[in-house]
């Protein structure tokens, strides 16, 4: 055998064929819409629910009821009561899984074939039958208590919710989805009732299913279990403006902190207001990935840090750009000059190849984001959520490939917004104040874990 | 070159030591590659704890032919994925990419595997000692009751046991690495003898092979591979430690000595953890979490390595709950299970729930590779699901009572992590 040169990099050995998973929408008898992925790879089936019933939806002085509500929502049904509900399920090797983010709440079914039927029928009792008692009200309630008191030990937590707190300010996205001590005490069982009846029974609720049971099969299924369910009420869409506000540094000290965490960013406007492949790919090369530079400078080159990352994230009605890392107590201020170094140098420059780069990584990577049922599910739901067309998926290598430099750049320039920028940092003041308050660059305001300014 | 085949995979080892296992799985236009060097945490000493792992991230800094920050970037541009991690037996990489780009994963893989010293600078160490410093501050230091699991190794296993250190490090330990160190190392424990590699996915398997073969043949093996020299460890009596804490809610970690990976009464404690705080109706959680609500949380789990097992239960007091009345309650169910034996459903739900859960994550070629691996390295065997299955599927009502009486009657550690007043 001819020696081998280990200098040369082996190339590519042909193309891959990839067919995407074909998306088929319905409707079942009471009028819910569905998404169905057929995969049969292994004998599973995943569901996800999709219902707008947010934290977005909580009414003033009563932050935190979607959440309890969700807490709530799997606590037994007419038939059972909780622990008896938990034991059908568990019994079947399946697992149901309530969550809540601002917008939705997700309740999703994961389940083996030969147990999918008797699982769907218990699944479908939390929308047709919840049971919503007195005594799971008490009991959960003092968990989610709980679940804030311990939520602020955490330095990642108390920076993401000061980070909501100012950069929302006066939207409906500004609590956190915990709610707070103060609105929790105060909630009522008839408040999640109420709840319940109002925002999970909506009409635009979305069901996506990715299973290897043939379509006519499992919607024949669907229709037998969720008959019973009356979807009706119609939730308004609200407009948020983006008033982004001066850059700024609040800090927040902890006792004994180790390190300091830092949450930055500002808002953008909503997904569909943006030129979303071109933010995608100059965020990518600053901080959405390994090799950017945000990551590049800090952990590799300075060694101040594990890992910084950013990225544009979207609200259903509001965007925002948001970057996180948690740094050596002592390079705080020289992490923050340098992350604003590179937002401002990536408005300014971005080569060839670095684009290259980016687009390969973002195109290549696309069939293995489509490995697992659970994952086919989740990037369902997120076309679903954004409202985005059926050839999304179909269309998205080509959408990445056709952009050209010029118009990152321009992404860059649009929403990357140094002079808004607020910075949150959790830390330990003795090690990092003085340095600090006397910095050129920004004005600096002290809060408390809540975020309330001090 | 030894060879051994069936209808699932292939199996070899190469010349200088290497064992190759092929796994084809077109499902998915994508290849996962896995490696496991057969040394972590296990193989230091007191004084350079910490080595193994930070020697993982010195694998990332590139190689001969390499650049530093180049082995990320070709991986990620060719659409792949890609990571390490060290655990207290052994160290994996591993990279998931589209199955064109095979030959480039070996390509990288093997030039760390034979090349890396020549790439070593002190400046990159210099770097990576830092971005471990951060990574544990990052995950444990300024984590709440992070600082728990090395107190409880540490308490569990005496000085010159192996396990008695955090597989992160001692802080000064780190700090105190050199060149030298780096160099020893790799010539000792990254050899290809050392070393299993799993690759599965869209491919050939007689290419596959022979790729390998092109990639890794030259790299030379090298001498033996020192022995781990421990003695078996056992607590005398209970040891109890408290530890203040930046935290409001008072938590409790129990940890007993229990079976090592594979070992006769290992799948017992695994459904022995599931028979206590799997689900809602599980002993603990139905008592303390939902009935008393005593407890803002509680989980058991079995970890068990290579040298040794533990066995874990740990709670979180609800606010005014005093750790000593968790404990009682604790304690209450865990005589239960030892003195009784268990409902003949509450087995079949442990043994389904393990069941579905590991066909669950078996969807993932990345962690189906690594499983192979795991089978490999520790069994000989790499095509041992249904001989992990059937450790369960086998076990009886009166073998998990014996086994929870057995391991439940020896001394154990507490450590409390209070509130700093």
């Amino acid at each position: 055998m001819a020696s081998l040169d280990r200098k040369i990099k082996p190339i590519e050995s042909g193309s891959i064929n990839f067919s995407l998973p074909k998306i088929h929408h319905d409707e079942l008898n009471n009028g819910l819409k569905v998404f169905f992925v057929h995969k049969d790879k292994l004998p599973i089936t995943k569901l996800n629910l999709i219902i707008s019933a947010g934290s977005r939806y909580d009414a003033y002085g009563l932050e935190g009821i979607s959440y309890l509500t969700a807490l709530l929502a799997d606590e037994g049904t007419k038939e059972y009561n909780a622990l008896e509900f938990d034991d059908e399920i568990d019994k079947l090797g399946s697992a149901i899984d309530i969550s809540t983010n601002t917008d939705n709440v997700f309740i999703s079914l994961l389940s083996l074939e030969e147990n999918f039927e008797r699982s769907l029928e218990l699944y479908s009792k939390i929308l047709t039958e919840p049971r919503f008692d007195e005594e799971s009200f008490e009991r959960e309630k003092k968990k989610h208590l709980t679940k804030i008191i311990q939520s602020f030990d955490d330095a990642s937590y108390i920076a993401a919710n000061a980070f909501q707190k100012m950069i929302f300010k006066n939207t409906f996205y500004e609590f956190p989805t915990l709610g707070n001590t103060k609105s929790v005490t105060a909630l009522t069982n008839k408040d999640v009732i109420d709840f319940n009846h109002k925002f999970y029974n909506s009409s635009d609720a979305k069901l996506v299913v990715v299973s290897n049971i043939p379509k006519d099969k499992i919607f024949a299924m669907l229709n037998k279990y969720l008959a019973g369910w009356q979807i009706k009420n119609k939730i308004g869409n609200q407009h948020i403006p983006v008033v982004n506000k001066k850059a700024k540094i609040y800090f927040i000290h902890k006792d004994g902190a180790a390190q300091t965490e830092i949450a930055a960013g500002h808002l953008i406007p909503k997904r569909s207001k943006i030129d979303y492949y071109s933010a995608v790919l100059a965020n990518s090369i600053l901080g959405g990935q390994f090799s950017s530079r945000i990551n590049l400078n800090l952990r590799e080159d300075k060694g101040y840090t594990y890992g910084a990352s950013s990225s544009f994230s979207f609200n259903k009605e509001i965007g925002y750009f948001s970057l996180s890392t948690s740094v050596q107590s002592e390079a705080t201020l020289q992490s923050i000059k340098e992350i604003d170094k590179e937002i401002n140098g990536l408005r300014d420059f971005i080569s060839e190849e670095e684009l290259a780069f980016t687009k390969s990584y973002l195109i290549k990577r696309f069939p293995s984001l489509f490995e697992t049922y659970s994952q086919v599910a989740q990037h369902l739901s997120s076309k679903i959520v954004f409202n985005l067309p059926d050839d999304y998926f179909d269309k998205y290598i080509e959408s990445i490939s056709d952009i050209s430099l010029g118009q990152v750049k321009e992404a860059a320039v649009k929403y990357l917004q140094p002079e808004n920028m607020l910075y949150f940092l959790v830390g330990n003041k003795e090690l990092i104040w003085d340095e600090l308050k006397n910095n050129d660059l920004f004005e600096v305001v002290e809060m408390d874990k809540f975020g309330n300014l001090i | 070159m030894a060879e051994k085949s069936d209808s699932s995979y292939k199996k070899c080892t190469l010349s200088n030591g290497l064992e190759v296992i092929i796994v084809e799985d077109k499902s998915l236009p994508i290849v996962s590659v896995n490696i496991w060097y057969k040394v972590g945490s296990a193989n230091e000493k007191l004084g350079k704890t910490g080595f193994a792992h930070l020697f993982e991230h010195m694998m990332f800094q590139g190689s001969e032919n390499i650049e530093k920050e180049q082995h990320f970037k070709f991986i990620q541009e060719a659409g792949g994925s890609l990571n390490g991690s060290t655990s207290l037996d052994r160290t994996n990489y591993y990279e998931t990419l589209p199955s064109n780009n095979l030959e480039l994963a070996l390509w990288l893989e093997s030039d760390r595997m034979g090349y890396l010293l020549p790439a070593l600078t002190e400046e990159k160490l210099r770097n990576q000692k830092d971005v471990v410093l951060n990574e544990r501050r990052q995950r444990y230091d300024n984590q709440p009751y992070g600082l728990a699991w090395e107190k409880m190794f540490a308490a569990m296993f005496p000085q010159n046991h192996p396990y008695h250190w955090p597989t992160i490090g001692w802080t000064e330990d780190i700090e105190n690495f050199e060149l030298n160190d780096v160099k020893e190392f790799f010539r000792t424990y990254y050899a290809p003898s050392n070393a299993s590699m799993v690759i599965i996915g869209d491919l050939q398997t007689e290419k596959t092979l022979k790729l390998v073969e092109k990639y890794f043949n030259d790299i030379p093996s090298s001498g033996e591979i020192p022995l781990i020299h421990y003695a078996r460890p056992t607590l005398k009596e209970n040891k109890t430690i408290e530890f203040e804490d930046n935290i409001q809610l008072p938590r409790l970690y129990l940890g007993w000595h229990s079976d090592h990976l594979y070992g006769k009464k290992d799948a017992a404690m695994d459904i022995i953890s599931e028979v206590l705080t799997s689900s809602k109706n599980s002993r603990l959680y139905k008592t303390l979490v939902h009935e008393k609500q005593i407890a803002h949380d509680i989980s058991a789990f079995n970890y068990s390595a290579k040298l040794n097992g533990m066995f874990f239960i740990i709670a979180t007091a609800k606010e005014d709950v005093d750790i000593e009345t968790i404990k009682k309650a604790l304690f209450e169910e865990l005589n239960k299970i030892k003195n009784i034996e268990i409902d003949t459903e509450e087995l079949e739900k442990a043994k389904n729930n393990i069941k579905s859960t590991y066909i669950y994550s078996l969807q993932k070629q990345t962690v189906l590779a690594d499983q192979i691996n795991n089978y490999n390295c520790n069994l000989g065997e790499p095509d041992s699901f249904k001989f992990d299955l059937d450790r369960y599927a086998s076990l009886t009502r009166a073998q998990i009572k014996e086994t929870a009486d057995y391991y439940f009657s020896q001394p154990y550690v507490e450590l409390r992590i209070l509130n700093k007043k």
